[in-house]
C-alpha cells in the first residue's frame, strides 16, 4: 500500500515506561559476565532496559500515556471517536483490550475500539488505520495506543531475546486537520518464522515450555533490514518527490543500534539523521518510535519519516509533519 | 584488502586474541549470534553482499568469511 491520505494532524504524543531500569547484566542474570554485557553495549547500544513488574501490562502503561493526554485537555475524553490498541502482549487472549480500555478511561460507549497485533511496524501501522478514520471524516478524533511489554515473553535462558527487549506504552491524538500524510506499507509473510512465539495452541500446541517465548532469527531479521527497508523508504520519497537530504529525521524502529547504523549507511544518510536513544530503554517494539520523539529538537520535525519493520515480517513507513504536535513529559509507572 | 577487513573483524569480535586469516572461528569464544549478525551488517553495508545466514554458520576461518565479501 503506497498512497496518501489527507486532511489529518498528529496532535499530541506522550510515553509510560515501567520506573524498574536494570542494568543488562543485571537483568540477564547468569546469562552474561559484565565483560560480555559491556560488548553486547557496544554493538547493540542497550546498556539498561526498562521492565513492567508483574501486575503492570502494557495496557497499563498506554493508559498511564493516555492519562496524561486528558489531564492536559479535559474535553479530550469526551472527543474521542475511535481507540486502536497495537500490541502483541493483550492483557487477556479475548475479549480484545481495547474495548476493556474503552471502560477503564471512560471513553463514551459509541468509541470504536481496535486491537491490532504489531510489533515493530505497529506504530505506522496503527498510524494509517488512525488516519484512514480521520480522512474518510469517519472520526474527529482517534486514540492511537501503541506498546508492549515483551519482557513478559522472553525466556530467562536466552541472551538473544532477554538482553535487548524492554516495556513501554504510548498515546498519539491523531484528528482533523491540513496536513498529508503519505504511507507505504509491505508484508513478507513468506519471513513470518523470523521473529515468532511459535505456540498458539491451534497451529502449534507443544509442550515444550520453548515454544511459549518469543524466538528471534537474528541473521534474517539484519538481511531484511538491510535489503528491504531501503527499499521501501527509497519508494516513498519517490512518490512523494523528496530527495533523502530533504527529510529532516528519520526516526526508525529502535531496533538496536547496529541495525540503525548498518541503515543509515544503506540509506547513504548520517547517523545523526536515523538516531539511537534507546540505550537505556531496550527494544520497545510499537511504542520506540513516539519514544524517540521524546528528546528530539523540533527544528527536526518538519518532514519527519517514521519506518518500522519487523515481526511478520512486515515494513512500515510515513512521512509526516510534526511541528504541530505537543509532546508531553514521560511518565513512569 | 586483508589489513583493512582483518582490523573490521576485530573489532566485531572485540576479543583479546591476535587474529590471522587462519584462524579458526569455532575457537574464539566471541564468535557468537552477536558476532554473526554483525558479519552481515558489515557484509552488507561496507561491501554491498549480500550473504545468506547459512553461509555464515558454515565458515571455518577468518579467511573463509573475506570470501564471502569479495
Amino acid at each position: 500500500m503506497l498512497n496518501k491520505l489527507s486532511g489529518l494532524m498528529i496532535t499530541k504524543v506522550a510515553c509510560a515506561l515501567p520506573k524498574d531500569n536494570p542494568s543488562v547484566c543485571d537483568y540477564a542474570n547468569g546469562l552474561i559476565t559484565e565483560k560480555e554485557a559491556k560488548r553486547i553495549a557496544r554493538g547493540t547500544g542497550f546498556e539498561r532496559l526498562r521492565i513492567s513488574p508483574d501486575n503492570v501490562t502494557t495496557a497499563d502503561l498506554c493508559m498511564a500515556a493516555a492519562d496524561v493526554l486528558f489531564n492536559e485537555d479535559k474535553c479530550l475524553c469526551n472527543e474521542i471517536d475511535a481507540v486502536i490498541f497495537v500490541t502483541q502482549t493483550p492483557d487477556y487472549y479475548l475479549p480484545a483490550t481495547s474495548h476493556i480500555i474503552q471502560n477503564r478511561l471512560g471513553l463514551k460507549k459509541e468509541t470504536l475500539c481496535f486491537d491490532i497485533n504489531e510489533g515493530c511496524a505497529g506504530y505506522v501501522n496503527g498510524m494509517y488505520l488512525s488516519a484512514l478514520l480521520v480522512s474518510s471524516k469517519q472520526c474527529k478524533k482517534v486514540l492511537l495506543l501503541a506498546g508492549d511489554t515483551i519482557s513478559k515473553i522472553t525466556t530467562p535462558n536466552d541472551r538473544a531475546t532477554r538482553c535487548i527487549f524492554g516495556d513501554a506504552g504510548t498515546a498519539t491524538v491523531i484528528e482533523t486537520g491540513i496536513d498529508d500524510i503519505a504511507f507505504n506499507i509491505q508484508s513478507y509473510g513468506d519471513r513470518y518464522e523470523t521473529i515468532i512465539v511459535e505456540n498458539s495452541r491451534h497451529r502449534i500446541n507443544l509442550t515444550d515450555e520453548q515454544s511459549g517465548y518469543l524466538q528471534l532469527d537474528g541473521m534474517g531479521i539484519m538481511n531484511f533490514t538491510l535489503n528491504e527497508v531501503p527499499e521501501n523508504i527509497g519508494e516513498i520519497l519517490k512518490f512523494m518527490h523528496i530527495d533523502k537530504r530533504d527529510i529532516s529525521l528519520y526516526a526508525c524502529h529502535q531496533a538496536n543500534r547496529l541495525i540503525l547504523n548498518s541503515l543509515a549507511e544503506k540509506l547513504g544518510v548520517d547517523y545523526d539523521k536515523v538516531p539511537f536513544t534507546a540505550n537505556n530503554i531496550g527494544n520497545t517494539s510499537s511504542a520506540s518510535i513516539p519514544l524517540l520523539l521524546q528528546g528530539i529538537d523540533k527544528d527536526r520535525l518538519k518532514k519527519v519519516l517514521f519506518c518500522g519493520f519487523g515481526v511478520g515480517l512486515t515494513i512500515g513507513s510515513c512521512i509526516i509533519n510534526l511541528t504541530k504536535t505537543k509532546f508531553s513529559e514521560l511518565v513512569e509507572i | 584488502m586483508e589489513k583493512e577487513f582483518l582490523e573490521k573483524i576485530a573489532d566485531i569480535l572485540d576479543c583479546e586474541q591476535e587474529l590471522s586469516m587462519e584462524s579458526v572461528l569455532a575457537d574464539i569464544e566471541e564468535w557468537d549470534s552477536l558476532s554473526f549478525v554483525s558479519f552481515l551488517a558489515m557484509a552488507n553495508a561496507t561491501y554491498g553482499k549480500k550473504v545468506a545466514p547459512a553461509a555464515v554458520r558454515e565458515v571455518k576461518t577468518i579467511g573463509d568469511l573475506l570470501l564471502l565479501v569479495k
